[in-house]
């Protein structure tokens, strides 16, 4: 996520977008579009499906901004929300399948094992299988039989997993 | 939890960490489309599932995508109003506030319409001829609904004639440990532009006022209220909280 200047750098940001300032648009993409891209790309493979849901995200960050109007925080998880939703919207109209030999070494890349200590607290509480499912059905998208091989559960239990992986998270945010 | 509820919670997890089916998802869009209970359940349940963020390694997008974002958000101002904080409130609402305020000034004014004119609200700031003469549209009034979070709302009427600007607040009161400054948002500049520091209106309950030397483009410009410490922000832009935009709009 952001390192604490990004962070107070978008917060100074937002507000001016939330004035209707189209000029900061530019810096909010500055600040934040790596971040959306990286999560648009583990979900999504064509090229041209990758670049519009990011054109999507920021559109529909735009024309969703009131929402953030008068709020200081929780700027990046709005914004990866609407991400999330845009990659998956694209993911249906992408001609680029998945590879699946990659995707299946990606859920927990090492060098991101190595950041561990600097986790939010809500991932550090999941135990392995948790952060696989959860983290290979949130951002790559992995179909659920190939969870439930993976994991040695059953297909149609995924969806109760995953609520209680949520429900983790959402304890460990208060 | 009710089973509902549960239900609900199921169907957006499962939809939102891409397991939906086809008819999940179709149940997803319509709720999405309709039920701002479940629409607020989504939020929350994307703002628990964001920490996985961290996952996600950083990658810079190609370049020339910031153009075509731009390019699709003028091409949708050409077509539609962008939706702001006042557009989500109920557009009766603001239409009876309006009228109310109007109402109001108008007979705090002691302005009697003229006969002639059929539009009650057209009349309540009267204007200096010869001003009108040099430029009549800079010289009639203007009104900007300004809404906050929940129903507070403030009204903005401009009397170029005075160079005015009166602040009509409802359900808020001007704060005791900071000041509300006024901001012009015009498109093309680079940021918002401070009009001035409301004080509270002589001899008036819930009414602020400042004086103002600039004219406001009517169904362009933006008004935005923002809380600031005593004396008005100590930078070029705001530094506090946004806590009302709107448009302005002629009389």
């Amino acid at each position: 996520m952001l390192d604490e200047h990004a962070n107070w750098r978008l917060t100074r940001v937002m507000r001016r977008v939330c004035a209707h300032e189209k000029a900061a648009m530019k810096d909010f993409y500055e600040v934040t579009s790596p971040l959306v891209f990286g999560a648009i790309i583990r979900l999504v493979h064509g090229a041209e499906s990758r670049a519009e849901a990011l054109v999507a995200t920021y559109r529909e960050a735009w024309h969703a901004r009131g929402d953030r109007a008068g709020q200081s925080t929780g700027h990046v998880e709005w914004l990866l929300g609407i991400a999330h939703r845009e990659a998956l919207r694209a993911r249906e109209s992408d001609t680029v399948p998945a590879l699946p030999g990659r995707i299946r070494n990606q859920p927990v890349a090492d060098s991101v094992r190595l950041k561990r200590s600097a986790w939010p607290d809500g991932l550090k509480r999941l135990d392995e299988s948790e952060l696989t499912l959860i983290a290979s059905s949130y951002l790559d998208g992995r179909p659920a039989s190939d969870l439930a091989t993976q994991l040695g559960i059953v297909e149609t239990d995924i969806p109760k997993k995953l609520v209680a992986v949520v429900r983790k998270l959402q304890a460990a945010r208060g | 939890m009710s089973a509902e509820s549960h239900k609900l919670e199921l169907l957006a997890t499962t939809c939102l960490t891409g397991h939906g089916t086809d008819a999940q998802k179709a149940e997803f869009d319509g709720l999405w489309g309709n039920d701002a209970a479940f629409r607020d359940l989504v939020g929350e349940i994307e703002v628990w599932l964001a920490p996985l963020g961290v996952l996600a390694e950083e990658v810079t997008p190609p370049a020339g995508l910031f153009d075509e974002i731009m390019r699709q958000i003028d091409a949708d101002g050409a077509r539609v109003e962008p939706p702001a904080i006042a557009d989500d409130l109920n557009v009766w609402r603001i239409a009876a506030i309006v009228a109310a305020v109007v109402a109001v000034v108008a007979a705090g004014l002691n302005f009697v319409p003229r006969p002639a004119k059929a539009v009650a609200a057209a009349p309540v700031i009267t204007t200096a001829a010869s001003r009108a003469a040099l430029e009549p549209d800079a010289a009639r009034g203007q009104v900007a609904v300004l809404a906050g979070e929940d129903a507070p709302v403030v009204v903005i009427l401009h009397d170029p004639e005075a160079n005015k600007v009166r602040a009509t607040l409802s359900n808020v009161n001007l704060p005791e440990d900071g000041v509300w400054q006024l901001w012009l948002v015009r498109e093309g500049t680079e940021g918002p532009e401070s009009l001035g520091v409301f004080e509270t209106r002589p001899g008036t309950v819930g009414q602020g006022e400042l004086a103002l030397d600039h004219d406001l483009i009517p169904d362009s410009d933006r008004l935005a209220i923002s809380l600031e410490p005593a004396g008005g922000s100590p930078e070029a832009g705001p530094t506090g909280q946004l806590i009302f935009t709107g448009r302005v709009r002629g009389l």
